[in-house]
Order: structure tokens, then C-alpha cells, then sequence
């Protein structure tokens, strides 16, 4: 149960973000009220590798870091901590398991909504689940950037990566 | 009065063809009979002969398209140089999903190879879906979500698995190459 003052803080975080600016009182509310609140103590998990994505995580305040090997990168590391961060947003399309994992850095605030929760909103035509339709296509042309540039390096260069990889078995 | 989608039924000889071609293709599954009805009237039915181009490897991306009737070459340059033909499409397929949402370049050019019918849906006519909250648009993209994003955690697995047990994985990553220069060969 949240509190008037915290449900204001929620608002006015969710109101900075530019795609959900234009909302109304009445849906940001609705979409408040369909998230949970979670505090996480320093160090402790907010989801780990491999765990299905049940939902996705809005950042309050706080310091969250994910970690992500990617090849041919190797281990990716990110620090959020600019409140209205959203993070998982693509485990409210579906339930795939976790690629990376997310611990908090110190005492940490966010808003969990299930993709359940999400999936009603949506068939309900609320305007904040197109915001945060909007918020997943802007993640998916990030991450399909990112996947083609990867794919680019590993099979653009086949010559040179098989000299990589003939290396890595010699090392091992 | 006639309606957008029934000219495009008029021209491609199939009442109510072009809804059913659009309602079959994955991307569009969920959508409401009405909604489909909805972006077949924002797209259009274009024709080609054997040898045009939908459009060019590195030129922007401005649109997808469904192929109707006919076949289309899908053809890249790679960093070599080297031209190679990548597939060849026919009629129910969806090319170019992720224009509707950027305009990167094309990664590869898809040119007829014979008498072809495609509709075209730029991303300005999505775009202005998009704007008026039409539920289509955004169901299409959850859909593009759910199935470009299961694409690319398959080959992060793939290239995960080939970099992770190398020894394992060498000889298939050796035979995808010696595969794509034979097709390089043959092109």
C-alpha cells in the first residue's frame, strides 16, 4: 500500500520521463497502481541470470547495476541510478529468462509491475501502456543495433574470427 | 463508394485477399479483423517486373514490405566485396519488419526476379497510427517485440555456444563460412 506522499513521488518521477509526459493524473495513477513498491538492501539481488522475466522494474532512487556477457565483448557492465529508469522493460512482451543479472549498489527503491499487470492495462487501451509500448520499441531498436553490429564482427569476418577462436583453443 | 482495401482487392483479383494475406502473416497475428483492415488502408499495392528494386542495400529504411504474388532475390555486398545472394523470398513473406520503427540502413537489396506484387507500409503511415494511439500500431510492434527479440536471443546463444567451447563449435562455424562462399561462388 502506497502512501499519498510516495504515490506523488512515483507521479512526478513518471511525469519526467518524455514518454509519459503528456498523461493524465488519472493515468499515471493507473499505472502506479498496478505496480508494486520494492526496496533492495547494498548488494542484494533484483534478478539474476538466467530467472524468467516476470516483470519490468522502474527505478526510484538508488544505484542498480547489471552485468551482461555479450560475444564477442565479453562481460558488460551498466550503472543506473537516474530515477524514471526503466529496466527489463522486454520481459513484459514475454517470459524469457533473464540475460543478465541486476543487484543493487546501495538502499534502493523501485516499482515492479508484473507483465500481467501490464497485459491488462494494454487490453484496456490505457494510454501509459502505449507509453511503455513506446519505451519498448525504443529498447528493441537500441538492442537490435547492438545485435547487428556483434553479428557483423563474428560472421563479417569469418577469417579472423576463426583465428580467434583456433587462439582460444590453444589457450584453454 | 469504394473503400482503399477493396481497390486493393480489385487489383490483386481476390476479394478480401489482401486482409487475409496480411492476417496470415505472423506479424500481424492478434489483431482484430478491423485493425487489419486498418493497415491494409494505410499500404499500398505496388507491382514490379523482373529485375526492379524495392530497395538498396545502405539506403535508408523507410518502409516494410508483403510480398503478395511472384519471387524476390535478397542480395548482399559483404565487407570484401563480395556480392552474394542471401535468399529467395515468395509470396506471404515480410521484409523489413524494423523499418517501421528505424530507419538504419538496409542491410541487403531485394530486387524481382519476377513479375511481383508487394504492399508497402512506410513507417510515416505507421508513424501516424502510432500518433493516434491506434491499438494496431501497437500491437504490431509487441509483435515485432516478441519475435525480433526471440531472433536475437537464438544467435546470441549460437555465437555464445561458438565462443564459449570453441573446440567444440569450430568445425560447424568453419562449415557456415565454407557454405556462405560456395553460395558466394554460385552468385
Amino acid at each position: 500500500m502506497q502512501s499519498s506522499k510516495e504515490a506523488l513521488q512515483y507521479a512526478s518521477i513518471l511525469k519526467a520521463h518524455p514518454l509519459f509526459a503528456n498523461l493524465g493524473e488519472a493515468d499515471i495513477d493507473k499505472l502506479i497502481a498496478a505496480c508494486e513498491p520494492k526496496s533492495f538492501l547494498s548488494g542484494e539481488a533484483i534478478w539474476t541470470i538466467a530467472q524468467e522475466g516476470q516483470a519490468g522494474f522502474l527505478l526510484i532512487s538508488g544505484r542498480v547495476e547489471t552485468t551482461r556477457r555479450l560475444q564477442p565483448d565479453g562481460q558488460r557492465t551498466q550503472h543506473h541510478s537516474e530515477p524514471g529508469t526503466w529496466l527489463a522493460l522486454w520481459a513484459l512482451v514475454q517470459g524469457w529468462p533473464h540475460q543478465s543479472s541486476a543487484f543493487a549498489l546501495e538502499r534502493t527503491e523501485m516499482l515492479r509491475l508484473p507483465r500481467t499487470a501490464f497485459e491488462q492495462m494494454f487490453a484496456a487501451g490505457e494510454p501509459a501502456a502505449f507509453g511503455l509500448v513506446d519505451a519498448i520499441a525504443e529498447d528493441l531498436v537500441h538492442d537490435m543495433r547492438d545485435a547487428n553490429r556483434r553479428l557483423h564482427e563474428v560472421f563479417g569476418h569469418p577469417a579472423e574470427t576463426l583465428r580467434t577462436l583456433r587462439r582460444r583453443i590453444r589457450t584453454s | 463508394m469504394t473503400d482503399a482495401s477493396e481497390n486493393i482487392d480489385a487489383q490483386t483479383e481476390s476479394p478480401g485477399g489482401a486482409e487475409t494475406l496480411f492476417a496470415t502473416s505472423e506479424l500481424f497475428k492478434g489483431l482484430s479483423h478491423a485493425e487489419v483492415r486498418e493497415i491494409v488502408h494505410a499500404s499500398e499495392l505496388l507491382t514490379y517486373k523482373p529485375g526492379d528494386l524495392l530497395f538498396s542495400q545502405g539506403e535508408a529504411a523507410a518502409a516494410l514490405f508483403i510480398i503478395s504474388q511472384g519471387e524476390l532475390e535478397v542480395r548482399a555486398t559483404m565487407p570484401m566485396g563480395e556480392d552474394i545472394v542471401l535468399a529467395v523470398l515468395g509470396a506471404g513473406t515480410v521484409v523489413g519488419e524494423m523499418s517501421l520503427l528505424e530507419g538504419g540502413p538496409r542491410s541487403a537489396s531485394v530486387r524481382a526476379i519476377s513479375d511481383c506484387q508487394a504492399f508497402r507500409l512506410s513507417r510515416e503511415a505507421f508513424e501516424r497510427l502510432r500518433s493516434e494511439r491506434q491499438p494496431s500500431a501497437y500491437k504490431i510492434i509487441l509483435r515485432l517485440a516478441a519475435t525480433v527479440g526471440e531472433r536475437r536471443r537464438q544467435t546470441d546463444a549460437r555465437i555464445e555456444e561458438v565462443f564459449t567451447d570453441p573446440e567444440s563449435h569450430i568445425d560447424k562455424f568453419e562449415h557456415q563460412v565454407h557454405d556462405m562462399l560456395g553460395r558466394l561462388r554460385m552468385s
